[in-house]
């Protein structure tokens, strides 16, 4: 479905990502691990079209999207949430939702409220996906007044309003708490089940080795390794580059 | 009385001035050029009405339009760039528009007139005289300032609809983070563009309506202050409800006029409620909130007044 081939991107004299491979197949849940610095939000600004890589090409569903614009690249069903929580703050919860609908619609339905009689089929999907975010009791409460780990949905609910085929989520837990870990766990479980690919980029190496089937790590923009979360645990590279130090931290 | 309505007719215009600043302001764009639109509307308007016979709303209209196309050269090139190109843009454009108006000469000669004041149309540094649409036509002020308030009165209710529709949001969304409207598909520059060209279209409504009560305009009337001054309109009022132009725009232009018996004292005074506004409410007078809570409240009231239902 996403077939990155040997895409490359320098910052000066610096190689942000390195000539990297991944072939993201349909339906799957596709981590990409590295230690911060490592290159993995570079590589979803390159996928999105919100830079412009020095080498390489990506291919969706047969669609070159190098030299696309980012809101091209959403229509053609590639959506993101960001590491950096982002959103209008006055708006509510709802309205936030509501808004990202807009690219499939028509000028008639961009001028009219959330409220009209013609936008009920669109004002139920906005429904629908806030209670599959668990957004749904905040629906009207202003975005900048929800604690943070359900912001963290908003960018997912945000996200999903778009249609995706794909969504590429940066980071989704980072802040959250383990509880809230855990139910984003479930949470990304099921869009998937539902029928979405996903990839998911994280420095959590214990939500990523239990949720996707298949797993890139990255480090200083080079892909080191890919495979299942066993093949990828046993690496050596990637217990030298990551797991080796960081390990026994997390396990003390 | 005819002094108040004259400041009616005034006020109506610069409100139609800070709703112009206020459509692009709502994507995040700031004008300091509005002046330019105004300047080429009231040109244009003026021209036509004295020149070519048109009764004032078609003027107006084509005024309009006029100074919208001419946003569309401002706005094409110059939106496409981020944070303050555009602002640096539109200032540049203004005083060359200003430049222009002060230069231009086309019309005809008057039959009667004084020795020096015998044209009929913009006479370059002279300004564009005799503007007489209303007076030949038997157009009182308060009249006028019926039509100018009318004219106010749609683009308030546009407004009205725009901001509780999708649309609104989505400019909202602009302002607030470019990067998060294209990862939700929306194709900034060219709402960006729109929203400027509809400033640009009420800014030269905004315009003709002005030339019609001064009967006369130069190329000097159209300076940065007046584009500052429409900016005030809108930062002070408040840029983030539709409700902030309309207020700001009503109290900038009436105060200073009942400050005036207090004479040297009220330009400073003006300035200090400026200053108090920006210190002690940075986003205007009416916030997004403030209409909110306001909505809320109407919302409760009307809940309150429907007959209860029997036990």
């Amino acid at each position: 479905m996403l077939e990155i081939s040997r895409i490359s991107k320098s910052f000066g004299g610096l190689m942000a990502v390195d000539s990297v491979d991944l072939s993201v197949k349909r339906g799957a849940l596709f981590g990409i691990l590295g230690p911060n610095g490592s290159g993995k939000t570079t590589l979803f600004n390159l996928l999105t079209g919100f830079l412009e890589p020095t080498a390489g090409g990506v291919r969706f569903e047969g669609n070159e999207l190098i030299g696309r614009s980012p809101e091209d690249i959403v229509r053609l069903g590639v959506a993101r949430t960001f590491q950096v929580v982002r959103f209008h703050k006055d708006s509510t919860v709802r309205e936030t939702v509501w808004a990202a609908q807009s690219m499939h619609l028509g000028l008639r339905d961009l001028f009219r409220t959330i409220d009209a009689p013609s936008q009920r089929d669109l004002a139920e999907e906005v429904d629908s996906i806030l209670e599959r975010t668990w957004l749904k009791p905040h629906a009207d409460r202003l975005a900048r007044e929800l604690p943070f780990g359900l912001v963290r949905q908003l960018e997912i609910a945000r996200a999903l309003a778009t249609r995706p085929k794909i969504l590429l989520m940066d980071e989704p837990a980072s802040g959250m708490n383990p509880s809230e870990t855990h139910q984003l766990t479930e949470d990304i479980r099921r869009l998937r089940d539902g029928g979405l690919t996903i990839v998911l980029i994280e420095h959590d190496i214990e939500m990523v080795m239990g949720l996707c089937d298949r797993i890139a790590v990255l480090n200083f923009g080079r892909k080191i390794t890919e495979g299942t979360a066993d093949e990828v645990k046993s690496n050596p590279d990637v217990i030298a580059a990551y797991l080796g130090t960081k390990k026994k931290h997390a396990h003390a | 009385m005819s002094y108040w309505f004259t400041i009616a007719a005034l006020t109506g215009v610069n409100v139609l001035l800070a709703y112009s600043v206020y459509a692009s302001f709502m994507s995040g764009q700031v004008s300091i050029g509005q002046a330019a639109f105004f300047g080429v509307g009231a040109y244009v308007g003026a021209s036509l009405t004295v020149l070519a016979g048109f009764d004032l709303m078609s003027a107006v209209l084509v005024a309009g339009i006029a100074a919208a196309a001419a946003s569309v050269f401002v706005g094409v090139p110059t939106l496409r760039l981020k944070g303050y190109h555009f602002t640096i843009a539109t200032v540049a454009f203004a005083e060359a528009v200003r430049v222009i108006l002060h230069n231009t000469k086309y019309g005809r000669p008057r039959a009667s007139g004084n020795v020096g004041d015998q044209w009929l149309g913009p006479d370059g540094a002279t300004g564009f005289r005799h503007i007489g649409y209303l007076n030949d036509n038997g157009i009182s002020t308060g009249q006028y300032a019926v039509i100018v308030w009318s004219i106010v009165l749609v683009v308030v209710v546009a407004f009205f609809l725009v901001e509780r529709s999708r649309i609104a949001r989505i400019l909202r969304t602009i302002e607030e983070d470019e990067v998060v409207a294209r990862s939700i598909g929306v194709p900034v520059a060219r709402y960006k563009v729109i929203a400027f060209v509809c400033g640009g279209f009420i800014a030269g409504m905004s315009g003709a309506l002005y030339a019609h009560i001064l009967t006369f305009i130069s190329g000097n009337d159209f300076v940065i202050h007046l584009s500052t001054i429409a900016l005030a309109f809108v930062v002070i009022g408040g840029g983030q409800t539709m409700w902030g132009p309309l207020l700001g725009a009503v109290l900038l232009t009436v105060i200073p006029e009942i400050l005036r018996p207090i004479r040297e004292f009220r330009i400073e005074l003006f300035g200090l409620l400026i200053i108090l506004v920006m210190l002690f409410r940075p986003t205007g007078m009416i916030s997004a909130i403030t209409v909110r809570r306001w909505g809320s409240a109407l919302a409760a009231k009307a809940r309150a007044k429907r007959p209860t239902q029997a036990f």
